[in-house]
């Protein structure tokens, strides 16, 4: 899979949370996909009474990821979506961590870029959460033997149609 | 470059959310925030005939310390509360060993990762490692959103006296520990 393209990902981070750097990972269609170093914002120093530093994240961070963006990215079969994974973990200032997450985006692609303005079907869409639900309500834009399909199934909750 | 972005967060902020629900604001105010009245899923039997293996990938069953007051702490290494109360628990566990008290830590971790911890924090009780099934049986025991740190008490015999999701302090434990010996 050719990543020549960049994925910015958006968190926002509630008010007395914060997420760690280091551990996010990514995956597309499963394989593990590193962000450049340079791509991530400094953060914050956190240091616990008995700790090592750690690099956190609070309200907002954007993550700058190499991923496909169109068609002509993706291998050469009848799929024109990939499976974004993202994994995280953090922790509440009350003194709580939740374990490591993983949050599941269907990125699907038109024939063409698709941030270039037009009208000719270029669209994608992304679900969140890793629940297993009744698809996309729209199967049939994703082509009957897709290989590269994640087993899981996601509901969406939004959809963009370029 | 063509650049496509998307924003987390919903997830995020509902997760949190529940988080910020679960957390009882009357936890400090009494000395025993106790939830031991929750139903809990498992029965004493099943709990003490749990098996985790240790970092030494010896299994221990539970069971060993069902005379005992047996105190399960769930942490991890990536969790930066947990890390920082084990010391509290090593103490207690120094103090009370002798008179009946045994703490137990199941990491939601590697095993690689417990044993690197422990090269640098030696603990002094037993620590069993298990990221696979460890926040399962938690939140069989009462941990229902699988948050660390997560904490409870059984008197021997396997009555739950006590549950806690989040930090201990060393006096509410110490108060804990010493009411519920073994006689």
């Amino acid at each position: 899979m050719k990543l020549g393209s960049t994925l910015e990902l958006r968190y926002a981070i509630a008010d007395g949370y914060c997420i760690f750097r280091d551990r996010f990972q990514f995956l597309i269609d499963g394989q593990p996909v590193s962000i450049p170093q340079h791509s991530r914002l400094p953060g914050i120093w956190k240091q616990g009474a008995t700790l090592r530093r750690v690099i956190t994240y609070r309200n907002s961070v954007r993550l700058l990821l190499p991923a496909p963006l169109s068609k002509q990215a993706l291998p050469q079969d009848d799929c024109n979506l990939y499976v974004l994974s993202v994994r995280s973990q953090g922790c509440a200032d009350a003194g709580v961590c939740y374990p490591p997450f993983e949050q599941a985006i269907e990125v699907v692609l038109g024939a063409s870029e698709w941030s270039r303005p037009t009208s000719a079907g270029n669209r994608w869409c992304f679900s969140f959460g890793a629940q297993q639900g009744s698809g996309f309500t729209d199967r049939s834009m994703l082509g009957t033997s897709c290989n590269r399909l994640l087993k899981q199934v996601l509901t969406p909750i939004a959809s963009v149609h370029a | 470059m063509p650049k496509l972005i998307l924003a987390f967060g919903a997830a995020s902020l509902i997760t949190m959310a529940a988080v910020a629900l679960w957390l009882d604001p009357a936890a400090e105010k009494s000395d025993f925030p106790d939830r031991s009245a929750e139903k809990i899923d498992l029965t004493a039997g099943t709990i003490y005939s749990t098996r985790f293996a240790d970092v030494d990938g010896n299994e221990q069953i539970l069971g060993q310390w069902q005379h005992r007051l047996l105190v399960i702490n769930f942490w991890a290494t990536w969790c930066t509360p947990c890390k920082e109360e084990m010391p509290m628990f090593a103490k207690m566990q120094g103090k009370y060993g002798k008179d009946g008290l045994q703490i137990v830590g199941i990491a939601v971790d590697s095993r690689e990762n417990v044993v690197k911890f422990i090269q640098n924090s030696p603990v002094g009780y037993p620590l069993l490692p298990d990221e696979a099934r460890a926040i399962e049986f938690s939140k069989r025991l009462g941990n229902r959103l699988g948050l660390l740190p997560f904490t409870v008490a059984f008197r021997p015999g396997g009555e739950l006296i006590f549950s806690r999701m989040g930090l201990i302090k060393e006096q509410e434990m110490d108060k804990l520990v010493a009411k519920n010996l073994p006689k």
